[in-house]
């Protein structure tokens, strides 16, 4: 079946959600836990797939999140109708008292990590019951001492715990480029031990003076990423629920919005069989 | 080596490194950094989530800007002295920062009102977080004023509803106050539709005020019997002017 697909929401992009090519959306936590907003945050339009996305739940933390974290995120997410909820694979705090990095960082990908991150998407999941939880594979800057491969650690989670893949092309084409591995193979190697498959797409720029690709959300989806997107539908047919595009800076022109959604359904249309 | 031991390892390291890169002390991750990875990308990462903190706490401090000067340098030394805390929503590291400010920062009296109002703003933020049901229904109910208004006069059986979105606090001087206001003052923030309103508070509309948040909803005869020293009259009048901009409602 094709994906549904739409954008992460931004005020910058909600001229165009009402566009009939567009059926899903992605409501970042943070953005929508404005308190004294009034309608709920997709307004009155009707999606079929609305999943609530999170960036503090810190799965490789050493204790699960925290239970007043957790019903803010399923109260927006009954609010708005979503029908998943999702995160980060990496750890943005230390303990729920503790200190905040600000951004998550990749855990090392060792067995105590495995062994903690299980358990703590095993209780994410049986919070949210129904509301189908995702996990996102992460860019990262740097990477800690570890004694697997970050496809083996994704996907014994994905197989230990059941929950859903959050595959964000654009941060295994970035990692890919920055760490020197094969994008193809990682999405290839961790693909058959998800059940249930969401994407993300974004635009990044390659920053000649640091010699990375910087994952900015700020620039046009890459033909690369897009090339990397088309091989993630073809070995993922029938798990990919979902695409979302995100975009945070530089924002297009409504008719910039509208064409990278024409394209992103294009070519699910011509990989999916209907 | 026993699993529990193994899980303790873990946490412990985790402790170091989030705590490391929270405080800028990137040294704490750099024995378990993988191998051939960057220190310079760990500092990339901590420089660039600092950057993002500074701002954000700017725009939450964001009413101080034309008082005082040195804004953002007191900012970075509070960075410099509290790390951010698990689970900041936005509001608690800029109230965290104000009221650090208010310890150290040796405030002027105006500037110390314009802390209190940024606070109270903050706070008003986590009021309606915690209570988003009553957020919109009295927004819901505050919508049909303009009707309701039409309406209400001195005998009517409409109950007052207090606008449950509120965070009452002090004003020293008159500096963020209208012309013909006196200080020191109470006032009152509230929402309004999806704004902030600020209000100054008389002290009989400070008292029913008082009523409604103790009793709840109160019709004018019922907050009268509340309020023997004020006439119907004028506790009728505060009421409509409440109800006009946004601090009350009628249901």
């Amino acid at each position: 079946m094709l994906p549904a697909i739409g954008y992460a929401i931004r005020e910058q992009n909600r001229i165009v959600l009402d566009d009939p090519a567009i059926n899903a959306a992605e409501i970042t936590f943070e953005r929508a836990d404005d308190p004294l907003r009034i309608e709920r945050y997709v307004g009155d339009l009707d999606f079929d797939h609305v999943s609530v996305h999170a960036l503090k739940l810190s799965v490789a933390s050493p204790e699960p999140p925290a239970e007043h974290y957790l019903s803010a995120l399923k109260a927006i997410a009954e609010e708005n109708g979503a029908i998943s909820v999702s995160d980060h694979l990496g750890f943005t705090r230390d303990s729920d008292n503790g200190v905040e990095i600000g951004h998550f960082a990749a855990p090392p990908y060792t067995e105590a990590a495995l062994t903690t991150t299980c358990r703590n998407v095993d209780y994410i999941q049986e919070y949210f019951g129904g509301i189908r939880f995702y996990l996102e594979n992460i860019a990262y800057l740097f990477r800690m001492q570890g004694t697997m491969s970050e496809s083996e650690f994704l996907s014994r989670i994905l197989r230990n715990t059941g929950c859903g893949w959050l595959l964000d092309v654009t941060n295994v084409y970035a990692n890919a480029t920055n760490f020197n591995y094969d994008a193809y193979n990682f999405i290839a190697e961790v693909m058959p031990y998800a059940t249930d498959v969401q994407i993300h797409l974004a635009g990044g720029y390659f920053d000649e003076r640091a010699d990375m690709y910087v994952d900015s959300h700020s620039e046009p989806i890459h033909d690369e990423v897009w090339d990397l997107y088309k091989f993630s539908l073809e070995v993922g047919v029938g798990k990919i629920n979902s695409v979302f595009l995100e975009r945070d800076q530089n924002f297009p022109e409504e008719e910039g919005w509208r064409s990278e959604i024409r394209r992103t359904r294009e070519i699910a249309e011509a990989v999916v069989p209907v | 080596m026993k699993t529990e031991s193994v899980q303790q390892d873990y946490a412990s390291a985790i402790r170091a490194w989030a705590h490391g890169m929270a405080t800028a002390k990137v040294s704490a991750v750099e024995s378990s950094l993988a191998l051939g990875d960057s220190m310079d990308r760990v500092k990339m990462f901590v420089e660039g989530n600092y950057e993002k903190r500074i701002d954000k706490l700017l725009r939450q401090a964001e009413l101080l800007e034309d008082v005082v000067d040195d804004l953002e340098d007191r900012v970075i030394s509070f960075m410099k002295e509290v790390p951010l805390g698990a689970y900041d929503t936005g509001c608690s590291d800029g109230d965290r920062f104000l009221g650090w400010l208010q310890d150290v920062g040796q405030l002027t009296l105006e500037q110390e009102d314009h802390v209190e109002c940024q606070r109270a703003r903050l706070k008003l933020e986590d009021v309606a977080r915690a209570n988003r049901v009553g957020h919109v229904w009295f927004q819901d109910l505050w919508s049909l004023t303009e009707t309701a208004l039409d309406e209400f006069d001195v005998d009517s059986h409409d109950r007052i509803h207090l606008n449950p979105i509120h965070v009452e606090t002090r004003f020293e001087t008159t500096s963020l106050l209208d012309d013909d206001d006196e200080a020191p003052t109470d006032v009152v923030v509230y929402a309004c539709e999806n704004n902030m309103r600020t209000a100054v508070l008389e002290p009989i509309a400070q008292r029913v005020c008082d009523v409604l948040r103790q009793d709840g909803p109160k019709s004018i005869d019922d907050l009268k019997d509340k309020l023997l020293e004020f006439d119907k009259d004028e506790i009728f009048e505060v009421c409509r002017d409440s109800v006009e901009m946004g601090l009350m409602a009628l249901g």
